[in-house]
């Protein structure tokens, strides 16, 4: 097994990505989006007796 | 060079970017649905839960271990040579202390708050310095602590130089230790960033103590909701949060690239870069709570304080988030602890790009199932009622988003 020091190593930029690449987001996002719109919208109205 | 804090990139993911991204999103939401079916009351009991075992803690031992381990360490850091590759200091004070701290608290629980030196050192210099009452500050001196030290870290661009470390563990120590001399020893669970940052991690801890003062071994759920939202508590552990959502950020090809342009140019030297990018990234951290927090309030119950309902949380994202930033770290730099006295390399063979992966991806996974589930178990409390799963909506939201940016930063998008 070869053991390298980190001085003999050289540095390597392993992804240059692109706008594009937004898209992986996409299912998180949606997710996140329905989440708050359903949040935003069955929001009990204050006046409402809360249990207490 | 080699990138050895972190993953090299996203070849390094057992599976495509995008499908770990829409995994950790959708095991968090899968977690999410299976609690609302089957998790239908509250069953978390917090300092009621746990079953008392007997075990022997060597209180005066600790604190003996924890005052010779700060006398050698600062004997080290100022007497020892002061480049990095051949003294050990800084790769003690940050792959074995700092990260230390995570796996030492999730397995004993909060011994650092029994071993730690400066609170040791404190009662000793308190019989001699009369007392005062310590102010209302709540955890405030614990955050601008813990910041004084993430910046240092994350942010100064010297952050490996041995002489930085000792004077800061110096300056920290002297600072601590005077105040817990003058105010006490509740100063260091209010200032002291480190004790503070392990007992939060201690509360994730199988082994803890019940409100009757029995050490039990318990549900490590329970003990999150043992933690007490004092003022400045929220605010500590979304500095954590954002400080590695900032590490995570310095690895990214596009801040490699901001350096030595026009970006610098702006803010002057790289620390004010640093220093910005930083407090950028709590900032962000922050708002993002405080945004699922505010579409929460409507659904809580009117006696809930609701910026800290859930401040505890956030304990388990801190934790997974820690452990999948500093893994590696700990693993590699971690051996510069002793190679800087023995003159050996570095092996960086000893963890597979694949096993890192794995850990990182699970270690944020894990910390937000947790999240979730503990969410779930205090919202049925405190949520209004016929509210219980859409009032959970906007936690659920800010967690998803939390998995997905957590699994993109650590794979160096």
């Amino acid at each position: 097994m070869t053991v390298y020091r980190a001085e003999e190593l050289p540095v390597i930029l392993m992804h240059q990505g692109g706008w594009d690449e937004i898209a992986v987001f996409l299912g998180p996002v949606l997710i996140i989006a329905l989440l708050v719109v359903v949040a935003r919208r069955q929001a009990p109205p204050p006046e409402e007796e809360d249990g207490e | 060079m080699i990138l050895a804090h972190g993953l090299g990139g996203r070849s390094d993911l057992p599976v495509p970017l995008w499908l770990a991204l829409n995994a950790g999103a959708a095991a968090v939401l899968v977690s999410f649905l299976a609690l609302t079916a089957l998790w239908t009351r509250p069953r978390l009991r917090g300092a009621e839960g746990g079953r008392a075992v007997r075990l022997p803690v060597p209180r005066v031992a600790l604190k003996v271990v924890g005052v010779l381990l700060l006398a050698g360490f600062l004997a080290v850091a100022w007497g020892g040579p002061s480049d990095v590759e051949h003294n050990p200091a800084p790769a003690w004070f940050y792959a074995w202390f700092w990260v230390g701290l995570v796996p030492v608290s999730l397995l004993f629980g909060p011994v650092w708050r029994l071993a730690n030196p400066l609170r040791t050192l404190a009662a000793g210099l308190g019989r001699l310095v009369p007392r005062r009452e310590l102010p209302a500050v709540g955890h405030w001196p614990a955050v601008v602590s813990l910041f004084a030290f993430l910046w240092l870290e994350l942010a100064s661009g010297f952050s490996d130089s041995v002489r930085v470390v000792a004077v800061f563990v110096t300056v920290y120590a002297v600072v601590h230790v005077v105040a817990g001399a003058v105010f006490g020893p509740g100063w260091f669970d209010r200032g002291d960033g480190f004790e503070l940052y392990s007992v939060l991690v201690a509360a994730l801890s199988p082994l803890g103590r019940r409100a009757d003062g029995a050490l039990v071994l318990r549900n490590p759920l329970d003990g999150l909701m043992t933690l007490q939202a004092r003022s400045g508590l929220t605010p500590f552990v979304l500095l954590v949060l954002g400080s590695t959502v900032f590490d995570g950020l310095t690895r990214l090809p596009v801040w490699t690239s901001a350096q030595g342009t026009s970006v610098q140019e702006l803010f002057g030297t790289s620390a004010a870069v640093g220093t910005v990018g930083l407090v950028v990234a709590v900032a962000a951290t922050a708002l993002a709570y405080a945004g699922a927090i505010r579409l929460t309030r409507p659904y809580l119950r009117r006696s809930v304080a609701a910026y800290d309902a859930f401040a505890h949380t956030l304990v388990p994202i801190m934790v997974g988030y820690t452990v999948a930033h500093y893994f590696s770290f700990a693993v590699f730099e971690g051996q510069r602890g002793w190679t800087a006295l023995s003159g050996a390399s570095v092996d960086y063979t000893l963890l597979s790009a694949g096993l890192i992966a794995a850990v990182q991806v699970g270690g944020i996974v894990l910390g937000h199932v947790l999240a979730v589930t503990s969410a779930h178990d205090r919202s049925l409390r405190d949520l209004r009622p016929g509210y219980e799963r859409v009032g959970q909506y906007p936690m659920l939201a800010l967690m998803v988003g939390c998995t997905a940016v957590g699994i993109a930063l650590v794979s160096g998008v």
